[in-house]
Order: structure tokens, then sequence, then C-alpha cells
């Protein structure tokens, strides 16, 4: 289902609301500033036009956002200012116009040659998302011989920008040159384009996971469990984090505290089922974040009362 | 105006890479940003990734001279004392310490930039004359910050050394062989040989000549339906 995103006035945007739960498809976020809101949602592709037709109506703006519940980590080998703030920011935020949740990750130990490495905490927040973007520097020398090792062993597709014209790197989804370490904020119309490349390699890179999930999917999808948690945990509401259930491709990240709400998401009926037999329910490294994983149809068995999870993993 | 940032490849098969180029860029800002570009006589970088080796060469310019009261305030004699009105807002700390220094409580501030010194504790053109900070001590600090921009943060085996006017920092994340000394010292006898304008087309951000994508211009934007 594609994502878009509305801009228009608060009058009559509740028949966008109703039109979208109508279709069959899902609001992400509602945001009412003053007269003005701001909807994300999906609709089926062949929905589309109708939605089109009632934003006209409406006098409102529609845009299109290919990177919609997806988290994507932008990742820069430090934090220092060698690194930050131009080049990684700049990515990290045309990705969040294009839909993106990202959030930016600065390697204790990243920078360098010999001396460039990742550690198990590092790459197991990295995996957590559904691409990584990670943004490098300048010299060619060090993007081939070394610092692949930053992502080799990551289960996530990287995309990998940096500064030298190369034709691939070793272990990356994808390279795009020309993103390295720059001193200045990226103005002119090619540099916004070389941060459109980006974009659209993270694109791809999603493509390429949602067409494996496919061929074994999981029971419901990400948005439906999104809705399902909203509206059936009340504390969502109160959380004062953004995007509080965040969708992902492979399931969720819940923003409460892991330690007291593990328990009752594990309980939570959602189709018929409890979350705990169809879902994997870990904690997140960011934070003491719920990460829900949901178990492809695969790992589940369908007993003559419905479905019971053979995972011995989940946390109930 | 003169080129004084100069940058050279120490490994002959990298001599016009991106990344040697780009660090030309980088100095370049690094000096606007600090407001360095008239402090330097010359600054060069000469690096070689494969060592790995960065080594930044600066020449200081002629000192600056001290800078006094009558440089950044104005001195007006009135009937209740002698008027200060600052005029060069980044003296202000220097010049409060200092008549705080010299007046002590006796001063009386009227507003931001205005003090009064009371009357017969010191002659206006005395008062004049009077130092408020030495330009050349804070320049080495900035000088410092902007070859700290310039080396890669990788590089944290380090090794300074200042003779005159001129510094010479040499970084690597291995421990520093004396053949490597010897061997940037050798190319700093050698005058510099500035980047052939041509190389340096697409390293250098021209915003001028972008182009408009075909997919940016108006009416062509393809995520808009």
């Amino acid at each position: 289902m594609p994502g878009f995103l509305f801009e228009g006035g608060g009058y009559r945007h509740q028949e966008l609301l109703e039109l979208v739960e109508d279709l069959g498809g899902s609001l992400l976020q509602v945001r009412v500033v003053g007269t003005e809101v701001t909807v994300t949602f999906f609709v089926p592709e062949e929905d589309v036009a109708e939605v089109e037709d009632l934003v006209r109506d409406l006098q409102g703006k529609l845009k299109r956002l290919p990177l919609l519940g997806s988290e994507i980590a932008v990742v820069s080998p430090t934090i220092t200012r060698h690194h930050l703030p131009h080049p990684l920011c700049d990515v990290a935020e045309y990705l969040r116009r294009e839909g993106a949740k990202t959030n930016m990750i600065g390697l204790a130990r990243g920078p360098g040659q010999r001396i460039c490495q990742i550690s198990v905490e590092e790459r197991r927040l990295i995996e957590e998302h559904d691409a990584a973007v990670f943004v490098l520097g300048n010299f060619e020398y060090c993007l081939r011989e070394h610092k692949w090792r930053l992502f080799k062993d990551l289960s996530v597709p990287v995309v990998v920008a940096g500064g030298p014209e190369l034709p691939s790197l070793p272990h990356a989804f994808s390279y795009i040159s020309g993103l390295g370490r720059l001193p200045y904020r990226t103005r002119t119309f090619t540099e916004i384009g070389k941060l459109d490349e980006v974009a659209r390699a993270v694109e791809r890179a999603l493509e390429e996971r949602r067409r494996k999930l496919s061929l074994d999917p999981p029971l419901l999808s990400p948005l439906v469990l999104k809705g399902e948690i909203e509206n059936r945990l009340e504390e969502v509401r109160k959380c004062g984090a953004p995007l509080p259930v965040t969708p992902r491709l492979v399931g969720v990240r819940v923003k409460l505290p892991h330690s007291r709400f593990a328990r009752v998401l594990a309980g939570l009926e959602v189709a018929g089922y409890r979350l705990g037999e169809i879902a994997e329910i870990r904690r997140s490294v960011m934070r003491d974040y719920i990460l829900v994983d949901l178990l492809p149809l695969s790992r589940l068995e369908l007993p003559e009362k419905g479905l019971r999870a053979i995972s011995g993993r989940a946390e109930v | 105006m003169t080129e004084k940032v100069f940058v050279e490849s120490l490994d002959p098969s990298y001599r016009y890479g991106y990344g040697v180029l780009m660090s030309k860029v980088i100095a370049e800002h690094a000096l606007s940003e600090l407001g360095l570009g008239g402090a330097l006589e010359e600054l060069r970088i000469l690096v070689d990734m494969r060592k790995p080796l960065f080594a930044v060469s600066v020449r200081l310019g002629p000192p600056l001279p001290p800078v006094r009261v009558g440089d950044c305030a104005r001195v007006q004699e009135g009937t209740d004392g002698i008027h200060v009105v600052l005029l060069d807002e980044g003296q202000a700390p220097f010049l409060a310490r200092l008549l705080r220094e010299k007046f002590g409580g006796s001063l009386e501030q009227l507003d931001r930039w205005e003090v009064v010194v009371p009357r017969g504790v010191m002659p206006a053109k005395e008062l004049e004359g009077l130092v408020v900070s030495y330009p050349e001590e804070r320049t080495m600090g900035r000088v410092m910050d902007a070859v700290d921009r310039i080396i890669p943060v990788g590089f944290r085996v380090r090794r300074a050394e200042r003779e005159g006017n001129s510094l010479l920092l040499l970084a690597s994340e291995n421990p520093l062989r004396e053949e490597w000394v010897g061997e940037v010292k050798e190319a700093l006898k050698r005058p510099p040989v500035p980047v052939p304008p041509e190389k340096m087309e697409g390293i250098r951000r021209k915003v001028e000549a972008a182009e408009i994508l075909p997919k940016f211009k108006e009416g062509a934007m393809p995520w808009r339906l």
C-alpha cells in the first residue's frame, strides 16, 4: 500500500479520515495545529484516485511518501563536528520528508582505518531498523579497504554515502558518491539530487526486503497491529514520545517501558490470538522500548482452534 | 586574492584524488568560519592515506598589534568623568576586565555599551592608550582549532613542531615513524604547487553553475500527484 501525506485545512478533514478507513487503508498520524491538519496514511493502490478526488475537493495538498512505515538508521562514524551535523542531518531530514522515521546513530569507535570498529550493542541497535544509511568520508582507500568492516555483519540492507566516485562497495546494498565529509549544508540542486539518490536507494532496499518478507508473510500487517495496540492500550495515548507506536516492516516499536508493559502486550488479543503467540516481544536496545516482531507464518502452526506459536523465543 | 591553502598527496598514485582535493575545501571553510583568512600566510596539507599520514603545515602572518582602548571604544571627556563608549563588541569582555582592574568600584555603567570613569583618576589620552587585548595570543588557539577540524578525526597520534611563526602538525592512527617526518619535511622544502583549477571542477561547490535536474523543474515533481 502506498503512503501519503495530506496537508490542508481542518474543515472537512474528517471526510478524508473516514474515506481512508472505508477504503481499508490505515491512518498513521493525524496532527491538528490550529486550523491546519497534517495526516499521514496508507491506502490501497487501486483506490488512490478516489483519495485524489477528495483532496482536490478539499483544496489540500497530497504528497506521496515512498518510505512511509519504515524506520531507518542514519549512521555516522562519530558524533564529532567532522561528521556532524551537515551531511548526516541532511540525509536524515530528506528521508524524513520521504516518510521514513529516522534515528541518527553515532558510533563510539567508527573513525579511522585499522582502528574502526562497531560494537555488538551498536550492531543490535542498527539491526532493529529496516535499513541503515552509513554516511562515511572522502578517501577512496579508506572506503575500499577498511570501512566495509563497519557494516559487514549487519543483517539489514545498508546504503553507503561517501565522497569519491566508486562503482560499489563490498557488503553494501548501494553506494552513493558525492556525499562524504562536507563542511556545508546541501543547498544546490545537484547536492539535493544526491540526497534524492540516497532516498531512492533506500526505497529499493526496502522493496527488496518487502519482496523477501512476502514469500513468508506474518499473520497480520504491522499497520493493523499498530492500530490494535493504539486502540487497546490506554498508556500509549498518554506517552509523550513522538509516534509512540512506530511501524516497521516486520513489526512495531512500542515506546513504553519493557519492564512494565511487555507482559501486557503479550497478553493483548489481536485478530483472535494472543500477541505473544504470533509475535516475538523483546527489549529494544534503544532506551527501554519494546520491539514487537511479527512471526512469519512458517514459524506458526495451525491447530484446530487457530494458530499457536511454536517459537520458544517469545518473552511472555 | 592569492591562494593560501595548498594540498599535496605524498602518494603519487592518488595525486588529485577526491579526498585530497576535498581536504582543501574543508580547510578553506575552516579558515573562513574561524575568521583566520588574514592571520595565515600559507597552509599546506600533505596526505598519504596508505601509511596513513596527514600533515598540516601553517605559516602565520606578521604579528597583529595589540588592541588599545582607542581602537575599540570612543573616549569622551564629560562633566561627570570620562565616558568610554564600546564600539567593537568582540572586545567587550577584555575591556570590561581592564576597566574593572584599573578603576574597580568607582566605575559607573550607564548602559550596555557605556561606562563613566570618575574625573581625575586618569587623563583621557592615557586611558585611550591602555592595551585591551593581544590578538596574537588568541590567534594561535584558533589556528589549532582550524587544524583540528581539518585532520581526520581518527588520526589521534599527533606530533607538533613549532618554529618561529610556523607550525607543523603530523597525525596518524599508527605510531609516527621518523622516516615519515623526514618525508614530510622534505616535501615542505619544495615550493607549494597549486591544484589546477580544472581538477577542482565538481569538487568545489559552484552555485551559479548548478544545473536544475529535470525532475526538479517546475511542474515536474514526481512525488506530487
